[in-house]
């Protein structure tokens, strides 16, 4: 109580500008007094008045007692030091800004893969106990992972103990009308138990249990298409023209469908063939079951039902992985080497901070000393080093977390789509990201203040040269990591602009894609045929555009379709053969200017009911048919026991990946495997955008609801390079970081040698020494350190590069081009950075560096 | 016999102008150090002068207050003189001094 009182009082003190007068005043009176006394008692006036003074005791140490009770000395001294720092600082503009940048750029890095490392490793999956859920899969006999077929989820429903529930999903996209404007959505149909499995609770109304006509939708869409009115539920919506009707709103999922923004309803039947691996299945454990009883019981139902399903069973089994590690998969180990990358990074960042400090302590050395001799303590002096390495390591923290920010808005938006890492979507920073920015910025205090808080000039001369053992290593060791990165970053460089350079089999450019989702399930497969037959015609009847195609699959629409098939005359049970299939119109390789090779293209004549035809892929017709001519051989597809007449050969396409190579493929005519959604091709003859209009009266006018989306096909394809230009500027964006902390770690050393030699210089200069040669003296060191660095550094890389052999296209880890680039790049920085330091060293006036110290 | 003057003992200098201005009423600082120096008939070495310091830290802690008056010699001079709360803190630290001083001579007298 009392202390509080007197703590504030000593703070309002703080604010009186005259904080002795009362005891200048106080003491003058009782001196005058005493001296009065002691005349009083027979001194004389000189006499009494030492004798006065005498008695009152030490009055300047009193004053300074009495000026340190009327206030907080300890946060004076605190704010005094600020302010001295903050000037000081200013004073060397350069000094503080390269220490700011290293250490911000260090810190936002090191907090933005620190928001990353806890959302995707810490943050639990957020439905209910998600330990328990296991993503299970089907497997061949070559152990690839393939989805479910209906049948075998049905059989581990009935036949498993282990999982509480047992669901499965299947997405797709849908054209939704009588709710607005027709558009396409992503959906997902899913099992009822799926509600149960990621415990989804609706937000109206209610989810669906066992009718095949309700449907859930997202909070997103109901926003959208309903303004959030609760009057959604109940209303009846279309889906590819069917009716559902809204049975609830809920938060849906989204990292198994990124994007589903509706749920509705699937039934797997037994009827289904077992050959059609199309639903994603999930299971949830019982309590105390464990994963590898789940993994034993699910290789007994496999077995089984292998014996009982020899034909399309046989060698196939089933396998469960935990959901998390499904979702990050080998994605955590990275993301743990990047961090610990970073955070060694930002550890150099203050490194060299505290490096530079301590070159600059050696200039301020007469400062230091000179205070000394006047009575600062060391711990004052202590203190004020303390307080500028505060204020550093905060004005670069605040940065850092500025940086952090934009990094992990950055990442947020790329990261989704890049690295299929959908949770990333809501990265932000959060309180614990905050604590750890704040603990970093004491710890960096700390450590400038243990590299260089003593006070300066008071280093032993030994001591100096073991402490520049160190920091040499150190140097040396940050350019050796920095020329690491930097190859990675031109290899990846290279990379890039060979992948953009790739021929993808056809001709991308002018070319328009457009999504079609037919409104009815009126149309049988012969309508639909009719539809894109008078579809096309109509579009090629345009004047800008050239001509016009469609295909099932649009290349880099990241969709793709697989399908066994078995060669004419080979049994059932036969090697396990698959290759991708299209269903295309006759116009689809004309327009996207994909070659004939050998045979012919699909015609009009290719209908339904005459000669089932198929055209193959070149990589397919040699995987396949190696060393003869497959046009007129005959394959069975799937299940079917017709076979169909291969007639003809074409180029091989990428249009999947731009990076992967072609995959075997097979095409179909249209005519004869009506599949849905289509996507039409339309190459036109300038800006494909601009057509958008057009095209879509000429469908409009045909079908009034189909649901369309447009898309410039080159945009497509550059969407698909997005996970190669992430990790380009990922590694470019490392690199330039360790370079800019290696070029200030040289600058701060090379700048702290200078200040070192000054006398030597001083000498030099004095004898004549020309300033050329000065310079070179001083550049020849940082160069020296950074051969070192280059002589550790490009042997690691050389080595380390076969690692990066998967992120590169046609690029070869070894390539020489990379390396002088290296070399180069770091002969400028040591050349750069040492500049200035020897800029300084050359100038330097004789007679007053000879005269320091 | 040479006179044998103690150093005042540390935190006892509080409690004296405690006691001193609640006894005497309101005094300067003058007053204060000549009536302590009375008492103790010259054996406490006193610099006059630390009275100041503690002055200032019994005011901020609310045990005495201070206004200006007239000194002898028709000067401004400051006044102090204990308040309420001053009174109870030296209740409390009279009896914890007695307490103490009969500790520590038991003690001397079971030592002798």
């Amino acid at each position: 109580m009392s202390s509080a009182r007197a703590l504030l009082a000593r703070a309002r003190a703080i604010f009186r500008t005259d904080r002795t007068a009362h005891f200048d005043e106080e003491v003058k009176q009782h001196a005058d007094l005493l001296a009065a006394d002691y005349v009083r008692r027979g001194m004389t006036q000189t006499e009494a008045r030492y004798e006065a003074l005498r008695n009152l005791g030490n009055l300047t140490s009193l004053q300074e007692d009495y000026r340190e009770q009327n206030g907080l000395p300890l946060l004076e001294n605190l704010w005094r030091d600020l302010k001295f720092a903050v000037r000081t600082l200013r004073r060397n503009l350069l000094f503080t800004a390269s220490c700011t940048a290293t250490l911000a750029v260090g810190l936002g890095s090191m907090i933005a893969v620190f928001c990353v490392l806890s959302t995707l490793l810490w943050k639990p999956l957020p439905y209910p106990n998600p330990e328990r859920l296991l993503v299970l899969k089907e497997t061949d006999p070559g152990k690839g992972l393939w989805p479910f077929s209906e049948p075998a989820l049905l059989d581990v429903q009935e036949r498993s103990q282990s999982f509480a529930a047992v669901g499965a999903y299947r997405s797709g996209l849908f054209a939704l009308t009588g709710a607005g404007e027709p558009e396409t959505i992503q959906a997902a149909a899913v099992t009822p138990s799926a509600f149960a499995l990621f415990g989804i609770k609706p937000i109206v109304g209610r989810v669906f249990q066992d009718s095949q006509r309700y449907v859930v939708i997202s909070r997103g869409l109901w926003k959208r298409k309903w303004r959030m009115n609760p009057n959604a539920v109940g209303q009846t919506i279309a889906l590819d023209g069917e009716s559902y009707t809204i049975a609830g709103v809920a938060d849906l999922p989204t990292d198994l469908v990124p994007g589903a923004e509706l749920l509705l309803p699937l039934f797997p039947k037994a009827t289904e063939s077992r050959s059609a691996h199309e639903i994603e299945a999930l299971g949830r454990l019982r309590p105390g079951v464990g994963k590898g009883q789940a993994q034993a019981e699910l290789n007994t139902i496999a077995a089984s039902i292998a014996r009982e399903n020899p034909h399309t069973n046989a060698g196939w089994g089933m396998r469960a992985v935990p959901l998390s590690d499904y979702l990050i998969g080998r994605t955590g180990r990275t993301i743990w080497m990047i961090f610990a990358a970073v955070t060694l990074l930002w550890i150099l960042a203050c490194a060299n901070v505290a490096g530079m400090q301590m070159a600059r302590s050696i200039s301020r050395r007469h400062e230091m000393s000179t205070r000394m001799a006047l009575g600062a303590s060391r711990r004052r002096l202590f203190a004020q080093t303390l307080t500028e390495s505060l204020v550093l390591a905060f004005a670069g923290s605040l940065l850092g977390v500025v940086i952090a920010g934009y990094a992990v808005d950055a990442i947020s938006r790329l990261a989704p789509d890049a690295l299929s890492l959908p949770r990333l979507a809501h990265l932000h920073i959060d309180a614990t990201t905050m604590g750890i920015a704040v603990g970093s910025m004491l710890v960096s205090t700390l450590l400038f203040a243990v590299f260089s808080g003593r006070p300066a000039g008071l280093h032993a001369g030994r001591e100096i040269s073991r402490r520049d053992r160190g920091r040499d290593a150190l140097i040396i060791g940050q350019v050796a990591l920095a020329s690491i990165l930097l190859l990675g970053a031109g290899l990846l460089l290279q990379s890039f602009v060979r992948l953009r350079a790739v021929n993808p089999g056809f001709d991308p450019e002018r070319i328009l894609t457009v999504r079609v989702n037919l409104s009815t399930p009126a149309y049988d497969s012969l309508r639909k045929v009719a539809f894109f037959h008078d579809t096309i015609e109509r579009l090629s009847r345009l004047p800008e555009v050239e001509s016009a195609g469609a295909t099932n699959v649009a290349p880099f629409s990241g969709e793709g379709t697989a399908n066994r098939f078995r060669l004419e005359g080979e049994a059932t049970s036969a090697e396990f053969r698959a290759a991708a299939w299209r269903a295309v119109t006759p116009g689809f390789f004309h327009t996207l200017g994909i070659p004939l090779k050998r045979g012919r293209l699909f015609t009009d004549r290719d209908a339904n009911g005459s000669l089932e035809v198929v055209i193959l892929s070149e990589s397919m017709a040699k995987k396949f048919w190696p060393n003869e001519d497959p046009i007129g051989k005959r394959l069975l597809w799937g299940r079917s026991e017709n076979p169909k007449t291969i007639v003809g050969i074409v180029g091989d396409l990428r249009d999947l990946a731009v990076d992967a190579p072609p995959t075997p493929t097979m095409f179909r005519p249209y005519a004869q495997l009506s599949d849905a959604p289509m996507t039409l091709v339309i190459r036109t003859q300038g800006n494909p955008e601009a057509a958008t209009a057009d095209v879509r009266r000429e469908i409009r006018a045909i079908d009034r609801n189909a649901a369309l989306e447009f898309q410039p096909l080159r945009q497509a394809m550059s969407d698909s390079i997005l996970r190669p230009r992430v990790s380009l500027l990922a590694f470019a964006a490392f690199a330039a970081m360790a370079m800019l902390t290696a070029a200030f770690g040289l600058y701060g050393l090379i700048g702290y040698r200078v200040n070192q030699r000054q006398q030597e210089i001083g000498i030099r200069l004095a004898l004549g020494c020309p300033a050329g040669s000065v310079r070179w003296s001083v550049q020849k060191r940082c160069l020296a350190l950074v051969c070192a660095g280059l002589a550790i550094g490009l042997p690691l890389a050389y080595a380390l590069s076969t690692l990066m052999r998967s992120l590169l296209y046609e690029t070869q880890p070894t390539q020489a081009s990379a390396y002088a680039m290296v070399l180069l790049v770091f002969l400028g920085i040591a050349l750069t950075a040492s500049y200035g330091p020897a800029r300084r060293a050359s100038r330097m006036d004789p007679a007053a560096a000879i005269r320091y110290e | 016999m040479k006179e044998v003057k103690s150093e005042v003992p540390y935190g006892t200098l509080d409690l004296m102008i405690l006691k001193t201005l609640d006894s005497m009423g309101s005094l300067h600082g003058y007053g204060i150090a000549r009536r302590i120096e009375q008492v103790a008939e010259g054996s406490l070495a006193l610099n006059q002068g630390t009275i100041y310091p503690a002055l200032l830290r019994l005011e901020q802690k609310g045990w005495i207050r201070s206004d200006w008056g007239i000194s002898e010699n028709n000067r401004r001079a400051r006044y102090y003189s204990v308040t309420k709360l001053g009174k109870r803190q030296l209740l409390a630290e009279e009896a914890n001094w007695h307490r103490t001083v009969a500790t520590v001579a038991r003690l001397l007298a079971s030592e002798q």
